[in-house]
């Protein structure tokens, strides 16, 4: 059983992973953005009750929800050159992420936006606002602040996630680890260091999160905040 | 070598990845559910020891991703000379996986429970077993469910990670398949769609479930 854990080979190549590191947190946030935008942009279609948008919409919240991401990587990354598109790697883990988060997010914004009273919408109508202003400017800010929590579990759970992106050669931080892997020999090291790397990272991305939470909405939310992700990824959020 | 087109009798090779799939997940539900329920009663009791020691093992897992689980399981079975089978890798990964989860949904069902509850056990002389047994966790049960359905979802979901440590579930029939036909589009179209079957009527169960808990 004598076997001592060799962590140098590993650790001279800490620059290497650290970039790995910057490319994962660079995918996750972009994201994040684009992806937390495009759900809020969704959301608004359910408010707004177009019908033709909410069939499809649900349609593809319900894909994206119910398939895994592995294979949305697939598709995207092998299926698509059938089709004569060719994304590079990192252009279709940014897409696939991207996508995969919106589905998420317009699950989650379309019950924030039904946690907003009817009287506010009403008050809105009242103010002779149209329906377009009132979702922009009444329901979208306390929507965001009421599922704050769920969505930050959500962007952490991408950032996890993202590590799948390896399996398409995207040069990520668990691509950059598998091939250090290879050279060394160190595989059980290195792969401790990664995912050490990935706790550190996600937990400081949760309380940089919960930073923005608290200049955003202040500090009342902040108590409601979670630090672990569990419910939200039953997908049951309230 | 005879390149086939990706046609019905492929389509039903992939669809004998789905027991493996399932079992991968029922394993990850079974052995991450026990210790998930540990955890989750290590959660909330009044120890110390067994309060940090689980709220470090919930948020170390929860905080490392399937894939480097599967990598850290498989690799370090390799490291103390057991021939590897990825079946046991992926099962033990899975299984840690799923009970960090479980852990901390089910924590929250517990502590959902009126504490008024346990004063009420306490008043009729009840040992706190007992109290925890016959009164907290049917309530709780209740309670979890819900979320316990629409989290199995993500194990199925997650369990296609096994692929790349060489498991042949669902995803590793569907590589294996693209490099038999060349026809990636369709291959992985219909293990999405595969996917889909499995795990829509699951989500939509933990839906119907967590509005009739609403609604009584």
């Amino acid at each position: 059983m004598g076997y001592d854990l060799e962590f140098r080979p590993v650790l001279a190549r800490s620059g290497e992973l650290l970039q790995a590191l910057g490319v994962s947190v660079g995918l996750t946030v972009f994201a994040a953005i684009v992806g937390v935008a495009l759900g809020a942009f969704f959301a608004a279609a359910f408010f707004l009750r177009i019908r033709p948008a909410i069939v499809v919409l649900n349609i593809y919240i319900e894909v994206m929800r119910n398939t895994p991401f592995l294979v949305q990587l697939f598709i995207l990354f092998f299926g698509l050159p059938q089709l004569g598109i060719h994304p590079d790697a990192y252009i279709a883990a940014l897409i696939a992420m991207t996508i995969n988060l919106a589905g998420y997010v317009a699950e989650i914004m379309r019950a924030g936006v039904e946690s907003v009273p009817a009287t506010q919408v009403e008050a809105g109508q009242s103010l002779g606002l149209s329906q377009m202003q009132i979702f922009s400017n009444v329901i979208l800010f306390p929507a965001v602040r009421n599922t704050y929590p769920s969505l930050c579990s959500q962007i952490i759970l991408m950032f996890l996630g993202s590590s799948l992106c390896s399996a398409i050669s995207t040069q990520e931080l668990t691509a950059v680890s598998a091939q250090i892997g290879s050279d060394t020999f160190k595989y059980f090291e290195v792969y401790i260091v990664v995912a050490a790397l990935y706790l550190v990272s996600a937990t400081v991305m949760r309380i940089v999160l919960a930073l923005i939470g608290i200049l955003a909405f202040g500090r009342q939310e902040a108590k409601a905040f979670k630090w672990s992700t569990g419910l939200a990824t039953a997908g049951v959020t309230t | 070598m005879i390149i086939h087109g990706f046609g019905w009798h492929e389509f039903v090779f992939l669809l004998w990845g789905i027991p493996w799939t399932i079992g991968l997940t029922l394993i990850a539900c079974i052995v991450g559910g026990a210790i998930g329920f540990a955890m989750a009663v290590a959660r909330i009791s009044r120890n110390r020891v067994l309060l940090i020691i689980s709220v470090i093992y919930i948020q170390v897992i929860q905080g490392t991703p399937v894939l480097l689980l599967l990598f850290l399981v498989y690799y370090f079975l390799a490291l103390y000379g057991i021939n590897v089978q990825p079946l046991l890798a992926a099962s033990v990964a899975m299984s840690l996986f799923g009970s960090a989860y479980f852990a901390d949904i089910w924590r929250g069902a517990l502590q959902s429970v009126s504490r008024h509850q346990w004063e009420a056990g306490e008043s009729l002389a009840l040992p706190p077993a007992t109290t925890f047994f016959s009164i907290i966790l049917p309530q709780a049960i209740r309670i979890a469910i819900p979320p316990t359905v629409g989290f199995i979802v993500q194990i199925v979901k997650n369990s296609s990670a096994a692929s790349i440590i060489g498991f042949v579930e669902l995803t590793r029939a569907g590589q294996l398949m693209n490099n038999l036909t060349f026809q990636p589009f369709q291959v992985f179209l219909s293990v999405a769609a595969i996917y889909f079957v499995i795990c829509y009527p699951i989500s939509w169960a933990s839906r119907i479930l967590e509005k009739r808990m609403q609604h009584a």
